[in-house]
């Protein structure tokens, strides 16, 4: 029963668990909807549309900082003809060797003209309780995005419209939301995101986050949410090709969540 | 003090119209009452600010002699347009007329045309040449006398039986002001004050009057002594950690009050009772350093009593300034205070560190109360203080933020940034982190409780001018309270939210649309228990207010307020509030009229509305609006003559189906009460 306990209060907190944000998106409030990005895997499908070269990235992440909770999450894009892009991605959230929650993830993304672009992601979701229990899912998310013009953007996601769900006896669940998303370039160093997601089984989120360059390589970020009210912030390095960016969220009772992701375009 | 950076980064838009024709100062008052620390007075007075405003749009500031402290009070200036126009002056010799400040580059048109409002070419008067009777013609003077009451009469002076609570003076509310002015180097003011219920020429106050307050202030007497105030004045340092009298602006729509700046010593002209310095204080600067010594001794007004040895000990203080009643009036002055320490601080270019050490002393001592909440507070008859502050400014980014300790007891700390990211964008942060047994009487920071102590909290906040006309402000600040707090049996959180939209016409009207959310914690008792649990208690804010200026005669604002209140597993009530304010300016401005009808419906007094409204000169209100009737009030000005202003004011609250109004010694018989005012201002 204990042990039931303690991997309820691990896989309650559905932001860690079943969504992964990547240190850009993190740092931001947890948004992205509107965004394009190698990172749009795991966030909004339609956002890896508009990537114009093979990129391949990993991230890290420790859960309320000294706990032994951690992800870690792997993300691939192939663009290929026609405005297209196959991307893939895996993530996994959980206490090592004990108990996990495994998504895969196989995106399909497509530019329709300038202003248009649309996404697929088909999800499998693995629950695995060493020793314990073990139960496999399939989920499917569905993205949009529409350029209005060089500076915004607005990004739709309806995530798990198959409202797919583990069996009854798996203490967690796959959020069933939708989310429409703003992006605004202000100018080249500043851009401000603004999500807001309603969910069948938790109230309305908005989350928002700005990004400033402090110059060429260097960006800064910072977001909040509402639930549970958190702030996040960050710091991302463009080394040419190469990009680094740390991030954390601050949960006002529970902690930082500090997060490493590393990305690099070929 | 208003913070001039902040205010120029993130609202300028906003504000500027406002400075722009004298009667929307108004306006402004609303906009920092609404952002007082401390919202709970039915009147606040703002001559802190006010006063100095008026003070400079009627005797400008001389561009030739100003100083960097006089450009800072007028609040629209930032740290680098106050150094422009300094350097201007060193680089070009004495300015010739206004007209020159267009040459400057970092001034903007509108930037201009305000400050063209507050100052002025003449050349430089020389302390040197002061002599009596040249002096004399400089001199201004003013007198400034209020008579208010409510009209009905309250339970307390209607008790006949001497052993029970009741008020022993009349319900007649008397202030006078008076001050002088001689070129903004010597400053004399002289401030008397009776409220509705103390006895005049009787008990305790057989001088007449129950409080006064007065100084004699001395500026720029030579290179190093650049004030000296003799008398009451107030102190201001740092982000108000340690020592911060007067007027605080926190959190709300207008994100400047985050950043404080203190203003450091200033002569004290308010009527509040309490929470300022009596004594002597000066100013003292050498090259790059300034220090602020002072020296204070009050007497406050509480509850003395014996404690088991026989020995007199302060229970509590009392800093209503309200000496009615028989205990009132026991407990009046009672409580002997000494206060010492001093402000050092040293400004290089775009630094500026400071150290702040204040010492308090009473003469009996000061007991902590016995609740389980209470367990950190301060005990004893010597309480000290010492902290450091600093701010700087790099390129686009503003730094501040102070950290004390309490002599024996706790730290608090609080460190911001105000960046200016671009033309149209600003944003702020700002963290504080108090422990629980930091103690300091006079600290006023930014933060969710009353006192600075047992907090911690971040706060974010934007502020976005796509344009002239669109303004928009948003903030999230989330707290702890790690220690618990009274009628709260538990370690508690919350979020304060605000966003808000503001459409502006230029120097026409505006519109604007707010939202703010809060959640807190207190205590419920659910029934079948015995203990309190903690309950979330969420307030949900929806304004809309409108204002236009129809034309030089006419000027209307309307308002409508929802509000609920959620109080879970105890409580829910919603309320609304509807008013109409029309402005009116005739025979040549001589004559001003205001007047505003309002409807209000709440759920009792929880789910209350604050609303501002306009008062006689000084005087601002924010009252509360609760139960269901309809509130009016009319405000008169009249222009006598050139030097002569008179006030009035009467105000009316009807309440439906009530058979009386206020409680205890307040309460009145029936459903109404009505209060006025007069006031009458005699300048030469």
């Amino acid at each position: 029963m204990l042990f039931k306990t303690i991997l309820l209060l691990l896989f309650s907190l559905k932001a860690s668990a079943q969504v992964f944000n990547a240190a850009p998106f993190l740092a931001m409030g947890n948004t992205g909807l509107a965004q394009g990005s190698l990172y749009s895997i795991s966030n909004n499908p339609a956002g890896v549309a508009s990537l114009e070269s093979m990129a391949f990235g990993v991230a890290y992440q420790n859960h309320f900082f000294s706990s032994e909770i951690q992800s870690q999450a792997v993300f691939a894009a192939l663009p290929f003809a026609s405005s297209s892009t196959l991307a893939f991605g895996m993530n996994s959230y959980g206490l090592q060797g004990v108990a996990n929650l495994l998504t895969l993830r196989g995106s399909y993304a497509k530019q329709f003209g300038r202003h248009f672009s649309s996404g697929i992601s088909v999800n499998s979701h693995r629950y695995y309780v060493t020793n314990y229990e073990n139960d496999n899912t399939l989920s499917l998310d569905l993205g949009f995005q529409y350029y209005a013009n060089d500076d915004i953007t607005i990004g739709a996601l309806a995530r798990n419209v198959t409202k797919a769900q583990h069996e009854d006896v798996v203490p967690a669940y796959i959020p069933v939301e939708f989310g429409i998303g703003f992006y605004y370039k202000l100018s080249t160093a500043l851009r401000i995101a603004y999500d807001m997601y309603y969910g069948l089984y938790t109230s309305l989120d908005y989350r928002g986050g700005i990004e400033y360059a402090v110059d060429s390589r260097v960006v800064v970020r910072g977001g909040v949410a509402s639930h549970p009210t958190q702030y996040f912030g960050g710091v991302g390095l463009v080394l040419n090709k190469l990009h680094v960016d740390i991030a954390s969220a601050f949960h006002p009772r529970l902690g930082t969540s500090p997060q490493l992701a590393i990305a690099y375009d070929f | 003090m208003i913070s001039k950076f902040v205010l120029y980064i993130l609202i300028p838009l906003y504000i500027l119209p406002v400075f722009c024709i004298a009667q929307e100062m108004l306006d402004m008052e609303e906009m920092l009452i609404e952002q007082l620390t401390e919202i709970s007075a039915e009147e606040v007075d703002l001559s802190e600010v006010v006063d100095r405003l008026w003070a400079y749009k009627k005797k400008p500031l001389n561009l030739n002699t100003v100083h960097a402290e006089q450009l800072a009070d007028l609040i629209f200036l930032s740290p680098q347009q106050i150094r422009s126009i300094l350097n201007h002056r060193i680089l070009t010799g004495a300015f010739l007329s206004v007209l020159e400040l267009q040459s400057i580059p970092e001034l903007n048109d509108r930037t201009i045309q305000l400050l063209k409002l507050f100052v002025e070419v003449r050349p430089p008067a020389i302390w040197k040449d002061l002599d009596v009777n040249t002096a004399w013609k400089s001199v201004e003077q003013a007198i400034l006398i209020k008579y208010g009451r409510v009209l009905e009469q309250q339970a307390g002076y209607a008790v006949k039986d001497p052993t029970r609570s009741h008020y022993l003076g009349d319900p007649n509310r008397y202030a006078v002001r008076y001050k002088l002015n001689y070129e903004d180097k010597i400053r004399i003011a002289w401030n008397m004050e009776k409220d509705a219920g103390e006895p005049f020429f009787q008990e305790k106050q057989s001088s007449g009057f129950d409080f006064y307050s007065g100084h004699i202030l001395f500026k720029h007497v030579n290179r190093s002594v650049k004030q000296v105030v003799i008398g009451d004045y107030i102190l201001q340092f740092g982000q108000g950690l340690i020592l911060w009298n007067g007027l605080s602006f926190g959190k709300g729509a207008w994100a400047g009050g985050i950043a404080k700046e203190g203003r450091g010593l200033q002569p004290y002209s308010s009527m509040g009772e309490n929470r300022f310095q009596r004594g002597i204080a000066g100013t003292i600067g050498v090259g790059s350093w300034e220090i602020t010594p002072f020296v204070s001794y009050n007497k406050l007004s509480g509850n003395i009593e014996q404690n088991g040895d026989g020995e007199p000990v302060i229970t509590s203080i009392n800093y209503s300034g309200l000496h009615r009643t028989p205990t009132e009036q026991a407990n009046r002055r009672s409580i002997k205070q000494f206060n010492y320490g001093t402000d050092l601080s040293y400004r290089r270019d775009r630094l500026k560190l400071g150290l702040t050490y204040l010492s308090t002393s009473f003469v009996h001592t000061l007991m902590s109360g016995k609740a389980l909440y209470q367990q950190f507070d301060f005990e004893g008859n010597h309480l000290q203080q010492l902290g450091i502050h600093y701010n700087y400014t790099f390129k686009n980014v503003y730094l501040f933020g102070e950290m004390a300790k309490r002599v024996g007891g706790g730290m608090a700390l609080n460190q911001g940034m105000l960046a200016s990211l671009h033309p149209q964008l600003s944003a702020v942060v700002h963290y504080r982190n108090y422990s629980r047994d930091y103690d300091a009487p006079y600290a006023r920071a930014t933060g969710e409780g009353s006192h600075v102590k047992n907090e911690k909290g971040f706060y974010a906040g934007l502020t976005y001018h796509p344009n002239r006309r669109f303004e928009y402000a948003v903030y999230v600040d989330a707290f702890r309270f790690p220690w618990l707090r009274y009628r709260v049996d538990g370690p508690s959180s919350g979020v304060d939210f605000l966003t808000q939209l503001t459409y502006t016409w230029y120097k026409r009207g505006r519109l604007k649309l707010r939202y703010r959310h809060r959640v807190r914690q207190e205590n419920a008792l659910l029934s079948g228990r015995h203990e309190n649990l903690l309950a979330n208690v969420l307030h949900h804010q929806l304004r809309l207010e409108f204002q236009y200026k129809l034309n030089e005669v006419w000027r209307i604002r309307n308002r409508a307020e929802w509000t609920r209140y959620d109080k879970e597993d105890v409580e829910q009530g919603d309320g609304g509030l509807i008013y109409q304010d029309v402005f009116w300016k005739g025979y040549g401005g001589k004559l001003q009229a205001n007047t505003r009808l309002a409807f209000f419906h709440t759920k009792g007094y929880n789910a209350r509305i604050y609303a501002y409204e306009n008062n006689v000169l000084y005087t601002s209100g924010f009252p509360v609006y609760y139960d269901k009737g309809i509130r009016t009030y009319l405000n008169l000005r009249w222009r006598v003559s050139r030097g002569v202003d008179f006030w009035a004011r009467y105000a009316r609250t009807i309440y439906n189906n009530k058979e009386s109004v206020g409680s205890g010694l307040d309460k009145i018989p029936g459903n109404s009460k009505s209060d006025i005012t007069l006031q009458l201002r005699w300048q030469w």
